[in-house]
């Protein structure tokens, strides 16, 4: 076990409570930009993968994991960032570093008027409403084809800064790291003042957080427009990675499989995010790996990938409902406290009452 | 055309209405929102055909055995999936039934295939005059067979011990738990009603629309039904999916393409502007 | 003219469905006071403070505080006006430490913007400093410090309910709302607790209004209680004197004591 003697207050708030803890963060900062080196151009295409869907994650996270309210449409937000950053650099020439931030913003608004009507209820009409913006955008990016292209898509094209143009994948890459870094930097800046301190309170008692003077309206929008922002970035960087887009990269599936991601990486986690985006983006290449080796008669089967979400899914929820990063803890906490580990020091709490009428 | 739309608006939104009621059913009796409900519908419509068009047998025996093979489905599920995470929060709960949903999507796509199969479920189409409109034998017998399930459901509900401490624990599950009901199995039984009445909306929907794995996308549409009707109101949810089916309806002649597919949720973002308790709602207060 | 009064409850009314739970409830609260409000189980002592931290909304009536009607404000602004609460059966973030729980009572102090925290820098940093401060000093004063980092799952009941008395003080209020802050204590926590009640009121200068049943701890440290039954005030005066009062001994022992 390790102690520390507390000087200041500082000691408490800063990122890395230990030094040992920031020489292992400067050794993975090393290790993520050294990556190039070593992968080919198509591991580093899965890299950037990892990155963009990390920042998703991380803003899903805040919403769902965070401040306990549910959206089954981040793939729509993704979508307005997406196509609000094709169309302005596209159509309109402008550049790629406004189109970026007007990209989250357009998001973010497009996410306070779908959410303003559901936030004053429960989280269970949040879920439901942000369903039907998915099904909604999803008709509007077909049937608005002079603007998005329709189902042909839209092409679109890397950013340029000065003389420069992220054409190579290496170059992208290094972009989005430094994006997900700042945002995860402003992520875990939100949680340790009182804006996060009031999301996961009212995730854990909304009667008590109002009473401490939480506007449970605004802080549950300001969550889902944060979500959003965060949803709208990833998808500018998206689009201008892909080259191309179209409306199956923004189905109800993606949506579910960016709850997967914090379900697997781990509910209420910064870290979780990055985990479950890793996961999320390798299973497809792990799946097809594994294609040859399994029986006929399922290895050749079309929906083995849909079926392994929902699979994992439910085994997470069921057996390690705090994710990898959960089980990470875990290990950990294993091994510092050896031989003293105890099953129910992880226990949580359950809730066993109804909605009184 | 006005009142063939309607006829058949009407015929769909009795789909809406039996998938709503499903659902509405078992929110009530376990504050669970079974995201799955669809799915489960499309696998009633399955067994369905597999037993009276692959199997070949005799039509009445077909359809028991369906909604035989379909309560064991939805015991099974509240068993197996859903027991284990009572006191979870809600998120863990919404997360498991979206993932029963892609399961079973998944898994039906394997055995029976990704092709569209026409399967009329044993409803014969004709033509039938009636106060000068020309209307569909099979929209007819929907909207039958909706009103005799709806019937037979209210008599369970009112009339029978079981249906009787069903309503009861909905209402109150320390209460029922303490008269000595037991609330297990009463959870287990919901789930077989549950999915009894998705597997018959499944057959009803299957001659009118068409059968294949995905076809539980169709079932989302009945949250906004039950939405509009009051979220866990019965008479809701069945006055709701008629709603939303007739709109639908209309809206697909009347207005451009794309507008039919979303007519569903336009509506909910309205009601939840403007009424969000919907037409037959409660509010709820947690008690502190 | 009638003087200026501090906190003051004026024909509080409200129905549940068929059951009026308070009827043309008037009280009022001196400034500096511990002030009890007590009757049997189901008299509506909880729904007072309910409707006055506004989770309930009043049928009719008003509550005045300071001069200010603050009966039609919004849940979450009563706080801001110098009232806190704590809750009969404990509403604390289950999930967060002692720490983090009692840092959220001081989140009606907060000054900082939404881009302030995102950043984390000069005020931001400053304020979280402050906030820190003052809540070690109430760790201190209602002897946390062995619990500081430790999620409210993993203490015992009886520190629950002081980390809520914690968080409520946290906010620095001018009233404060306690619903039943001995239930489910032990002698020792009582005696521990009526301490603290009277160190609030001498030390920190908070006027307390609260719901209690163990009446030992209303003769000890309360200066004026209220009785209730069936939603309707039966008495005021000294808790010596409620007490003995023929109404308040009836609706306690029923008719025939």
């Amino acid at each position: 076990m390790r102690f520390i003697k507390r000087t200041t207050y500082m000691h408490d708030i800063q990122l890395f409570r230990y030094r040992s803890t920031l020489v292992w963060y400067l050794l993975l900062g090393v290790v993520v930009l050294a990556a190039p080196l070593s992968m080919g151009a198509y591991g580093m295409s899965l890299l950037t993968l990892v990155g963009i869907y990390a920042i998703v994650a991380l803003g899903l996270n805040l919403l769902t994991g965070f401040t306990g309210q549910i959206s089954l449409g981040h793939a729509a937000l993704f979508a307005v960032g997406a196509y609000t950053s094709a169309i302005l650099t596209g159509t309109h020439g402008v550049s790629f570093w406004l189109a970026l931030p007007a990209a989250g913003i357009l998001a973010a608004i497009v996410g306070i008027f779908i959410g303003l009507p559901a936030l004053r209820l429960k989280g269970l009409y949040l879920a439901i409403a942000t369903m039907g913006l998915g099904f909604i955008v999803e008709e509007i990016i077909v049937h608005w084809s002079s603007m998005t292209g329709g189902v042909n898509g839209l092409a679109v094209s890397r950013p340029v800064l000065g003389a420069f143009e992220f054409s190579s994948d290496d170059s992208f890459y290094y972009l989005v790291v430094s994006i997900l870094f700042i945002m995860t930097v402003i992520m875990k800046n939100l949680l340790r003042t009182p804006t996060g301190r009031a999301f996961v309170a009212i995730r854990d008692s909304d009667v008590a957080a109002s009473s401490m003077g939480i506007n449970l309206a605004a802080y549950k929008t300001i969550a889902f427009c944060i979500s959003a922002f965060y949803a709208g970035i990833a998808g500018s960087l998206f689009a201008h990675f892909m080259y191309f887009i179209g409306p199956e990269n923004f189905t109800f599936l993606i949506s579910i499989s960016f709850l997967v991601m914090i379900v697997v990486g781990g509910v209420g986690s910064v870290h979780g995010a990055v985990f479950g985006a890793i996961f999320i983006t390798l299973l497809p290449e792990f799946i097809s790996f594994t294609r040859g080796y399994l029986p006929e008669v399922i290895g050749k089967q079309v929906g083995l990938q849909e079926a392994t979400y929902g699979l994992v899914l439910i085994l997470f929820l069921r057996f390690e409902p705090m994710g990898l990063y959960g089980r990470w803890l875990k290990i950990k906490f294993y091994f510092e406290h050896f031989p003293f580990y105890k099953k129910d020091t992880f226990k949580r709490e359950r809730k066993f009452y109804r909605t009184e009428h | 055309m006005f009142w063939q739309m309607i006829v058949s608006g009407l015929a769909m939104g009795c789909i809406y209405a039996l998938i709503a009621l499903g659902f509405v059913l078992i929110y009530k009796a376990t504050e669970i929102v079974n995201f799955a409900q669809g799915d489960i519908m499309m696998v009633g419509a399955f067994v369905a055909y597999t037993t009276l068009i692959l199997f070949h047998v005799p039509y009445i025996l077909a359809i028991l055995m369906t909604l035989v093979f379909m309560a064991l489905f939805g015991m099974v599920i509240e068993r197996v999936l859903l027991r284990p995470l009572i006191g979870e929060p809600v998120f863990a709960m919404i997360m498991v039934t979206l993932a029963v949903g892609i399961l079973l999507r998944s898994v039906a796509g394997m055995i029976w295939g990704y092709e569209t199969y026409r399967f009329s479920a044993g409803m014969v189409d004709q033509p039938v005059r009636f106060a000068g409109v020309s209307l569909s034998s099979i929209h007819l017998w929907i909207m039958g067979v909706t009103v005799i399930l709806i019937g037979a459901l209210y008599f369970f509900f009112n009339r029978t011990k079981m249906g009787i401490s069903i309503e009861a624990t909905s209402q109150n599950q320390l209460a029922a738990f303490l008269m000595g009901i037991g609330v297990k199995r009463v959870f287990s039984n919901i789930w077989a009603i549950g999915a009894i009445v998705a597997a018959i909306a499944g057959i009803l929907l299957s001659p009118i629309q068409f059968l294949n794995y995905n076809m539980g996308y169709i079932g989302l549409k009945a949250f906004p039904a039950a939405v509009l009707g009051g979220f866990g109101s019965v008479p809701g949810a069945i006055v709701g999916g008629i709603i939303i089916g007739v709109s639908e309806s209309l809206a697909g002649v009347y207005l451009p393409g794309g507008f039919k597919e979303t007519t569903a949720w336009i509506i909910l973002i309205i009601v939840l502007l403007i009424r969000p308790e919907g037409i037959f709602g409660i509010q709820q207060q947690k008690r502190v | 003219m009638r003087e200026r009064q501090f906190f003051s409850v004026q024909n509080l009314s409200i129905r549940f469905g068929g059951i009026q739970a308070l009827k043309d409830v008037s009280l009022e609260v001196k400034p500096g006071s511990i002030h009890a409000l007590i009757g049997p189980n189901g008299a509506g002592k909880t729904t007072i403070l309910n409707c006055i931290s506004r989770v309930y909304k009043a049928d009719g009536g008003t509550v005045v505080f300071k001069g200010e009607d603050v009966s039609r404000l919004k849940p979450h602004q009563v706080v801001s006006r110098g009232i806190s609460r704590t809750f009969q059966n404990i509403e604390l973030f289950s999930n967060m430490t002692v720490m983090d729980n009692i840092l959220l009572g001081r989140h009606s102090k907060r000054q900082t913007s939404l881009l302030n925290d995102a950043l984390f820098w000069g005020k931001s940093q400053r304020q979280e400093m402050q906030f820190r401060e003052r809540v070690e000093e109430i760790i201190d004063f209602l002897d946390l410090q062995a619990y500081r980092n430790l999620p409210i799952s993993r203490i015992p009941y009886g520190v629950q309910k002081n980390v809520e008395l914690a968080r409520a003080l946290a906010a620095e209020p001018d009233l404060l709302l306690l619903d039943e802050p001995s239930s489910g204590l032990n002698v020792e926590e009582t005696q521990d607790l009526a301490f603290w009640i009277e160190d609030i009121k001498e030390d920190f200068g908070i006027t307390i209004l609260l719901v209690e049943h163990d009446m030992r701890l209303v003769m000890d440290v309360c200066d004026a209680a209220t009785a209730f039954n069936y939603g309707s005030v039966l008495a005021y005066g000294t808790p010596a004197d409620v007490v003995k009062d023929p109404e308040v001994v009836k609706a306690y022992l029923g008719e025939e004591g």
